[in-house]
């Protein structure tokens, strides 16, 4: 596991992150036990109270699960979640971005078929 | 445990100086707590290396009070220098094996823990059959960080740590540090090469000419401080810090509490260096 | 669970296991050496006799090299890193100090003696192997430790007793000097000897100017007890208390080192 310390996001984003893709993959199926933060702190070479905040964001936003006295696991409906939250982020932002690049280098059907066939089969 | 947060480190109105020099500390105040790891940065000869002589009690105060643990450094208490470990920049390890070393000396802390000591000798790939007058600089310092780590002393001081240590060390040395120190502890950092430890600290303090000139957690940086890159920093009006870079300018502007970018520690020792944060 | 911040029996034995551990090699070069030191002394001055007068000058000599090894005490007192590392160990100035007493003076002495004792035994009888065919009988006297009270008689405990404090100034000199103790111990020993030298002519001068001439030294003696007179006092007072003020000075001066 590696994340780009350079990006500006706050790291204890770019762990949230990182971990939300761990889900979507099925790497952290739902309903198992969230690694404890000593190690995933460890994993990230980062203070454990950056975990500490990453798990509590994560817990608001209702991908983990606390469960009382056990810990923190991933939540049943998490993949669902972070799908809507990722759908949304990428209307926002990736998708104009990535259409006014379009634009701009007068991209045709055929430079993006791969993208296409991707869509159709998706 | 967590609720017993108590400064392990109180230092008031401290007065330092070597001989009749001026003075290196002057009315020097700082609270440190357990629990967190502490990252000291200045510059070379800011008075780094003292500050950590002074709380480990290798050197006396000229004026101030100087409490670690409920203790005074100086007087050098046994029971006090058994929950302290410190692993100066330059240090002494006796011409002998690791197991040798660990015999005669680990007796001496009685919170020692060795299974845990070997584990860290592992993940280092030291053996207990090396000769410490064998080992590479770098090696002989993985092993009192090790030593350090499973002293389980409540007060660790490091100084310089990374110094030496090759790159996969100093990753290595990252992660056993944040898995191994627990929230009894307070772990003082001192460093230049301020990348090394950025994402493992929870405080930053910063002296310069023997004066604290900044001191804030981590969160509390993040908070008060946005840590961008632009291309180019004409337009941007509150810009507190700004460096050039291959990427164009890297920018330190005050947060808008919205949202939040990870901390450039080096941007930011730079920023404070220059006067423009404090 | 604190123990007491002067002494604890339970720390000082650890530390004084781990000091020994740890320098092992140089204690056992040290006693080491000094046994084939003696050996060879004594076999090069018995190889046609010797009276037991003539181990008159070998012990004295034996006497030095036990001197030079208590000197050399707080050798982590070298340099600042080795300082650092010693100040920092958790044991207290007196168990640090008392460890090396230990080493130094009751294990230097008693093992001294043993070895002088048995490297004499153990060359005459080389000696006498050696020479077993001769037609000359040559006389090498066996040594014993009676021969020492024969050479000092009356002034055996106060031999023993300078030679206790010469001892202890050689120990707690490192605590004054730090590098290169030893030397310094011996030079400000002799520098102190000269001081106490050059007061002679000065005070007889100052006391009694008509009757000094020159460098002369005017020493009167009266008796101050039955037995007892002023010079012998002086002299017993410098052999018997000097320890009771030196070793006091070496703690607080262990205690306040800074590096």
């Amino acid at each position: 596991m590696s994340i780009d310390f350079k990006s500006t996001k706050g790291i204890f984003l770019q762990i949230a992150e990182n971990i939300c893709h761990q889900i979507l993959e099925g790497k952290l199926p739902p309903g198992e036990r969230v690694p404890s933060v000593r190690d995933l702190a460890a994993d990230f070479e980062v203070n454990r109270n950056t975990v500490l905040r990453t798990y509590a964001l994560l817990d608001e936003s209702g991908v983990f699960e606390n469960k009382r006295g056990i810990g923190f696991f991933v939540s049943e409906n998490a993949v669902e979640m972070i799908r809507s939250t990722e759908k949304k982020e990428f209307f926002q932002n990736d998708l104009p971005e990535f259409i006014q690049k379009i634009k701009l280098l007068k991209l045709n059907e055929n430079d993006l078929s791969e993208l296409i066939t991707v869509i159709k089969t998706n | 445990m967590s609720l017993n947060v108590y400064a392990m480190i109180e230092i008031k109105n401290l007065t330092f100086h070597y001989g009749k020099r001026k003075k290196l500390f002057n009315d020097f105040s700082l609270d440190l707590e357990q629990g967190s790891i502490v990252g000291l940065l200045g510059k070379n000869g800011a008075g780094k290396s003292t500050l950590l002589k002074l709380v480990a009690g290798l050197l006396s105060p000229q004026q101030g009070g100087i409490t670690v643990n409920a203790y005074k450094p100086i007087q050098r208490d046994p029971n006090f220098l058994a929950d302290i470990y410190m692993i100066p920049e330059e240090f002494y390890l006796p011409a002998t094996t690791i197991a040798g070393y660990l015999k005669a000396i680990t007796p001496l802390y009685p919170s020692f823990d060795k299974a845990k000591l070997n584990n860290i000798l592992t993940e280092f790939e030291l053996s207990v059959s090396d000769k410490l007058n064998n080992l590479s600089h770098g090696q002989r310092k993985k092993f009192l960080i090790a030593f350090a780590l499973a002293s389980n002393c409540k007060l660790l001081i490091l100084d310089e740590p990374t110094n030496g240590l090759d790159i996969p060390s100093k990753s290595l040395f990252r992660k056993i540090l944040v898995s191994s120190v627990t929230d009894e502890q307070l772990v003082l950092i001192s460093t230049h090469q301020v990348k090394d430890i950025d994402t493992i600290i929870d405080k930053v303090v910063v002296v310069e000419n023997g004066a604290m000139v900044f001191e804030e957690n981590v969160t509390g940086i993040s908070s008060k401080y946005l840590f961008e890159t632009v291309a180019a920093p004409d337009g941007i009006n509150d810009i507190l810090y700004q460096e050039k870079s291959p990427m164009g300018y890297r920018i330190i502007r005050p947060a808008n509490g919205d949202n939040e970018t990870s901390i450039d520690l080096e941007l930011l020792f730079n920023a404070i260096i220059h006067k423009t944060i404090k | 669970m604190k123990s007491n911040k002067f002494f604890s029996l339970k720390r000082f034995s650890r530390f004084f296991g781990a000091d020994l551990r740890l320098n092992k090699k140089y204690y056992f070069f040290c006693f080491a050496g000094m046994a084939v030191g003696l050996y060879i002394i004594f076999l090069l001055n018995m190889r046609y006799s010797l009276s037991e007068n003539g181990y008159q000058p070998l012990f004295v000599l034996g006497l030095l090299g036990l001197g030079a090894f208590v000197g050399d005490a707080f050798n982590d007192l070298n340099s600042k890193t080795k300082t650092a590392n010693y100040l920092l160990l958790p044991v207290s100035i007196f168990e640090k100090i008392l460890s090396q007493f230990v080493i130094r003076f009751v294990f230097g002495v008693g093992l001294f003696l043993l070895l002088f004792w048995v490297d004499a035994y153990l060359a005459r009888e080389t000696q006498m192997i050696r020479m077993a065919g001769n037609e000359k009988i040559y006389e090498i006297a066996p040594f014993h430790y009676s021969l020492l009270y024969k050479w000092v008689n009356d002034y055996m405990l106060f031999f023993v007793m300078i030679c206790v404090s010469i001892g202890l100034f050689l120990f707690a000199g490192r605590l004054f000097f730090g590098r290169f103790g030893l030397i310094k111990t011996i030079i400000a020993g002799f520098a102190a000897f000269l001081l106490i030298v050059c007061c002679f002519p000065l005070f007889s001068y100052l006391f009694y100017p008509a009757e000094t001439h020159g460098f002369d030294v005017k020493l009167p003696m009266y008796e101050l007890f039955d037995d007892i007179n002023n010079v012998e006092l002086f002299v017993y007072g410098i052999a018997y208390f000097s320890w009771l003020f030196l070793l006091p000075l070496a703690y607080f001066k262990l205690k306040e080192k800074q590096v």
